[in-house]
């Protein structure tokens, strides 16, 4: 029987941020969301992408000398990368000595991803750990999400999913039934400036969130509100207020994980050839520990209550 | 009489001990002078006698001291951190190179003028005399020649005793030095007339007991010296300490130790003496929460100890391990960097019985250490499947604060592999560590741990090069295709060129690395009978169980068990390589082993060879990324290693076994191996220990520790080192606690024999380059030991800083 394909730009093995234990985290590409902060800017797109890494090049060419599309050219002694005219074919990965290109986006059946899930079965069986999905936006090949994780069941491994849950509601229960903990996002309380931040609403979002508690499809103590801090962006007294009200409107008390911002990924806007959506708002900081110390004294004093931060 | 302690003067009196022995370190002529003097009077006995008696000049007339606020005393040197010296071993070295350890890169001692005036002066009697000389003048050109171009060295056993040892500290405790003497002298009773070796076992028994009186008059002297100190003390307090100090003095080692404090001092007179006589590292303490715990709950079972003060009693002992240095001449300074000496505690395990061996004592060493933080005593934890979950959670929050100082064992690997070698289950259950990595039976082994090196990735050059090497390092300046006359040093195994199939490759490997053991097997026995002929150990032999029993000397194969274990160095680089060439040469024929070949010849310069260089870094599989394909080809080389080693016997009645570290030889070997087709430059450090290649594991440590399950570890009951890349966040809170729990749980269920961590930041590490001053107490793992990183060189601080880097991305 043909396996459906889906398409992800990662398997990170030891992963232990991700849902409890030593856990293997995989990536699916493809998302709706345009967050302004996120960090993994090659899961955005749902298709196969090459990634230049500048620095790791040393322009020995031969990249430019194998490119069928004329996509890399040489300019003035430098290597000059047209993503617009790169169709992903992968050669020119296959030929840089130095891993500066890569290809970001692999189709695999869910057998592939399993039998390298698989390998740390005994770290799993030993931590409480398991598989967590996350992206890009899993749901965004609900499909494939599905039967990776009703798979995984199957060697009775536990299961995470890291979710915007901006997707059409009835898709939910299907995939919640092979789901033993999750995670999700708000990234902000007001519509208007969710759009303006992430490029959509977030009526859908806080829809399914209330949805999946008053279903029942997820309990307490493994469900997750995951809240970015990007500070003078969505860290200003209101919105922290809007989000714990209906935090504290929901039918039982979720726990809230604090991820402060940080610029980790802002190396693989340039290696996509993407400007970095945040240099425009120079207002913009990594929040040092005291800044979060304030937020968590702020959202706690609010009834919120915060873990692992 | 009890003694009583309590947090706040403890903490002050581990300050003012500890001060004692954070200072410079300086030479001790006062033994080389002894020694010398010593052997003039003696000339013509037979060389146990004049061992014997050499010990005794030196424990009865060195000086010795009682430093403030002591309360285990015994001193290796006239100041609390000086280096004696062992001309018996070799002497050349000592007089040539003196006048540079005070500035030399590591491992600085200094020196004065007129010491080395007066040195030179009074050795000039050792030339000719010494083990290093007796060995040059019969070892094949085949060997030396293999030595100079780096194929194997055998430094440890030719500039000094044995070491590697662990004393029956047991008995020592049990029955008193008196009570072993009089085992000693029943058999000297005893013997057959017409025992053919009547006349040896006479000399031997005979050293024996000039040993036990020597020491034990030792430990007198130090009774006396409290005892005048005492009636001077003003400080009522301290004039009771010294006073107590000079009654356990007058009893042990003679007699058996009555309490958990003399138990304690007559445990360091046993290590210390040990370490006068014979100068070789890795003498170690055992099992110490073992032997140790019948004076402990028998003390506060009556009430005379609490655990406050057990902990500053332990702490004092700890402190004092840190008196015990060792001068290396410049090469060894090198390959040993940092001044370690292996005195391995060792804690929890199994019993005999097979039962958790873990009590209320081993938590008490732990914290402790904790306490103390100095380099020496270094810890080796045993695990095993029944060991207790608050146990775990106790060693992991240790692990936390004091990362580098602890070394976790899988008695799931070490016992069976001792099994495998001849060591019966009990005995087997009762190993403890000694050195790096090493198993042995505590007080009944002469391990020969560490007994020669072999660097497994020169054995690859000269299988690439028709067993002439590609590569020579004269100890200043890297020669790429030496034209000396006498560059070939292995076997004729063909122009790589034309090898047809991987197999090819692989049989010229397996053909220059027997040769190479050959080499090595023949060189170190050469050594263990001069050192059975020159400097026999009556000490050890007091101490170890079958040497009385035998009537044969420690060093003559009057141990219970004989094993002699050389290291394999670069094992990795190796396997990284092979797996290459397999991969990208025959395989995938996407490079021609011509053009392989002219790439390594010219180190990857000029032309493609960087290209062809990077290709093979990132194109090949390399270990520690959960690859079948290369970490199969680890696990032969490390096979062909067991397999070339196990054939030969040594002259103590015993056999080769295999072992797998590296110290810091993978940077000192670097120096001396040419390119390797991992794409390793020439000179640069193979891979350390039995760790991946810096910056080849890329899957994180779940990945690393699956390659190194492939490793049959039950093959080398020697041991190997694991350094396993270890980030802070693992374990920075309380939450990640069990996560770690189960983490160490897994490295057992995967059978890794040896892990340890290293953790500190890469920053620091450069701060502490830049100014040592302010660094003095940092330590860091170097290999199967902790150094403090600003007395390293500055290759092994790179080397170190290169590591953590990687660790910390
Ligand atoms: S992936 Fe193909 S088309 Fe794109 S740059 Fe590389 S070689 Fe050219
Ligand atoms: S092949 Fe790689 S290293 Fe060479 S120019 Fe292209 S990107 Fe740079």
């Amino acid at each position: 029987m043909q396996q459906i394909k889906g398409l992800i730009f990662n398997v990170q093995r030891y992963s232990i941020h991700d849902g409890p234990g030593i856990r293997t985290l995989v990536f699916i590409k493809g998302c709706p969301l345009r967050c302004l902060w996120c960090c993994n800017p090659e899961g955005q797109l749902a298709r196969p992408e090459v990634m230049y890494f500048r620095n790791y090049c040393t322009r020995c060419r031969k990249c430019v000398e194998v490119c069928p599309a004329g996509a890399i050219k040489l300019r003035n002694g430098d290597v000059v990368f047209d993503k617009n005219l790169c169709n992903s074919c992968g050669t020119c990965v296959e030929v840089c000595p130095n891993n500066a290109r890569k290809l970001v986006g692999m189709y695999v059946t869910v057998d592939d991803i399993l039998k390298e899930v698989l390998k740390d079965m005994k770290f799993y069986a030993r931590s409480g750990g398991g598989l967590t999905v996350g992206g890009g936006e899993p749901f965004s090949q609900h499909e494939f999400l599905k039967e990776l994780l009703w798979k995984a069941k199957e060697y009775s491994i536990h299961t995470a999913v890291e979710t915007s849950l901006y997707t059409s509601t009835n898709l939910i229960s299907g995939v919640m039934k092979h789901v033993d903990y999750l995670f999700v996002d708000i990234k902000h309380i007001d519509p208007v400036k969710h759009m303006k931040l992430t490029g959509v609403s977030n009526e859908l979002i806080l829809n399914n969130i209330r949805y999946v508690i008053e279903e029942g499809l997820i309990g307490p103590k493994d469900f997750v509100i995951r809240i970015p801090i990007i500070p003078n962006v969505n860290d200003d007294h209101e919105n922290l207020k809007g989000i714990s009200e209906f935090i504290s409107s929901l039918k039982y008390e979720v726990s809230v994980e604090l991820l402060p911002y940080h610029e980790l990924g802002k190396h693989k806007y340039e290696a996509l050839g993407r400007d970095y959506p945040l240099s425009s708002l120079t207002s913009v900081f990594i929040p040092p520990k005291e800044h979060m110390i304030k937020v968590i004294e702020f959202l706690t004093s609010l009834g919120v209550r915060i873990v692992n931060t | 009489m009890s003694f009583k302690g309590d947090k706040d003067s403890r903490a002050l009196r581990i300050k003012l001990l500890k001060s004692h022995v954070l200072i410079d370190r300086e030479i001790d002529v006062n033994r080389a002078l002894l020694v010398t003097e010593s052997y003039r009077e003696t000339e013509g006995e037979p060389p146990p006698i004049r061992r014997a008696k050499a010990l005794r000049k030196v424990l009865s007339e060195m000086p010795i001291h009682i430093l403030d606020g002591e309360l285990i005393v015994g001193n290796q040197s006239h100041k609390p951190r000086a280096g004696p010296l062992f001309p018996e071993w070799q002497v050349d070295k000592i007089l040539n190179e003196m006048h540079s350890w005070p500035t030399r890169p590591g491992d600085k001692f200094k020196i004065t003028d007129e010491e080395m005036q007066l040195l030179r002066k009074t050795l000039s009697y050792w030339k000719g005399k010494t083990v290093m000389d007796r060995v040059l003048t019969l070892l094949p050109d085949t060997c030396k020649r293999a030595m100079k171009y780096g194929v194997f060295s055998v430094y440890n056993y030719i500039t000094s005793g044995h070491g590697h040892f662990v004393p029956d500290f047991e008995k020592v405790l049990k029955l008193g030095l008196n009570g072993i003497k009089d085992e000693v002298i029943n058999a000297l009773n005893n013997i057959d007339e017409t025992d053919p070796y009547y006349y040896d076992k006479v000399i031997f028994y005979k050293s024996l007991l000039i040993t036990a009186d020597a020491v034990i008059h030792f430990a007198k002297r130090y009774a006396s010296l409290a005892r005048e100190l005492a009636v001077k003390e003003m400080n009522l307090r301290r004039k009771m300490e010294l006073e107590r100090v000079a009654e356990i003095c007058d009893n042990v080692p003679a007699n058996p130790a009555r309490n958990f404090w003399e138990a304690l001092q007559s445990v360091w007179f046993i290590l210390l003496t040990a370490q006068i006589e014979q100068n070789g590292l890795a003498v170690a303490l055992g099992r110490f929460d073992q032997y140790m715990y019948p004076y402990y709950i028998n003390d506060v079972n009556k009430g005379l100890l609490d655990d406050e003060s057990a902990l500053e009693l332990i702490e004092a002992f700890y402190i004092k391990t840190n008196v015990i240095n060792k001068v290396y001449d410049n090469e060894g300074a090198v390959i040993n960097a940092g001044p370690a000496l292996g005195q391995v505690i060792t804690l929890g395990g199994v019993t005999r019985d097979g039962e958790d061996a873990v009590n209320e004592l081993t938590y008490l060493c732990l914290k402790a250490d904790a306490e103390v933080g100095l380099m020496q005593p270094d810890f080796a934890i045993r695990l095993h499947p029944k060991i207790s979950e608050e146990f775990l959670v106790f060693l992991t929050k240790h692990i936390a604060k004091n990362p580098s100082k602890v070394k976790l064992f899988n008695d799931m690997a070490v016992i069976p592999a001792l099994i495998n070698v001849g060591v019966t289950l009990e005995d087997a259950r009762d190993y403890a560590l000694l050195g790096c990595s090493e198993a042995i039976i505590p007080g009944k082994t002469c391990s020969g741990g560490n007994f020669g090196q072999i660097n497994l990735a020169k054995c690859l050059e000269l299988a690439l090069n028709e067993g002439r090497v590609m590569w020579y390092y004269d100890g200043k300046e890297f020669h790429l295709h030496p034209n000396n006359a006498d560059v070939i040093v292995g076997l004729p195994t063909g122009n790589p060129e034309e090898f047809k199939t991987y197999y090819d490759l692989w049989d010229a490997f397996r053909s220059q690395l027997s040769y190479a053991v050959k080499l090595l097997v023949t060189t170190v026995n050469i050594i263990d009978r001069v050192q059975a002929e020159l400097t026999p150990h009556p000490l050890f032999s007091l101490v170890t169980e079958g040497c009385i029993e035998s009537g044969l000397d420690f060093t003559n194969g009057g141990a219970l068990y004989n094993f002699t274990a050389p290291i394999a160095i670069g094992p990795i680089t190796v396997s990284d390589s092979l797996a290459a060439i397999k991969y990208l040469v025959f395989d995938k024929e996407e490079i021609t082993m011509k053009e392989l070949m002219k790439q390594l010849r010219n180190n990857f310069e000029g032309g493609d060879g960087e290209y062809l260089r990077l290709r093979l870094i990132h194109e090949s599989p390399k270990f520690g990324n959960d690859n079948r394909y290369v970490d199969e080809i680890a696990s032969q080389v490390i096979r062909a290693y067991v397999d070339e080693i196990s054939r030969y016997e040594n002259p103590r009645g015993g056999r080769f076994v295999a072992s797998v570290y590296s110290l810091t030889g993978n940077v000192s070997y670097g120096w001396r191996t040419g390119p390797t087709p991992d794409g390793r430059k020439g000179g640069e450090p193979l891979n350390d220990n039995i760790s991946p290649t810096i910056g080849r594991d890329l899957k994180g440590p779940t990945a690393v520790i699956k390659s190194l399950s492939r490793i049959d570890s039950q093959l080398l009951p020697q041991g190997y080192i694991f350094n396993l890349k270890f980030s802070p966040s693992m374990i920075n809170d309380d939450t990640k606690v069990m996560r770690f729990v189960s983490f160490i749980r897994s490295l057992l269920d995967f059978g890794i024999f040896h892990t340890q961590f290293n953790i500190i930041s890469a920053d620091t590490l450069r701060e502490a380059q830049k100014h040592p001053e302010r660094y003095r107490g940092l330590l860091v793992r170097v290999a199967g030991y902790c150094a403090y990183f600003v007395e390293l060189s500055k290759e092994v601080q790179d080397h170190i800083i290169a590591r953590t880097e990687h660790e910390n991305v």
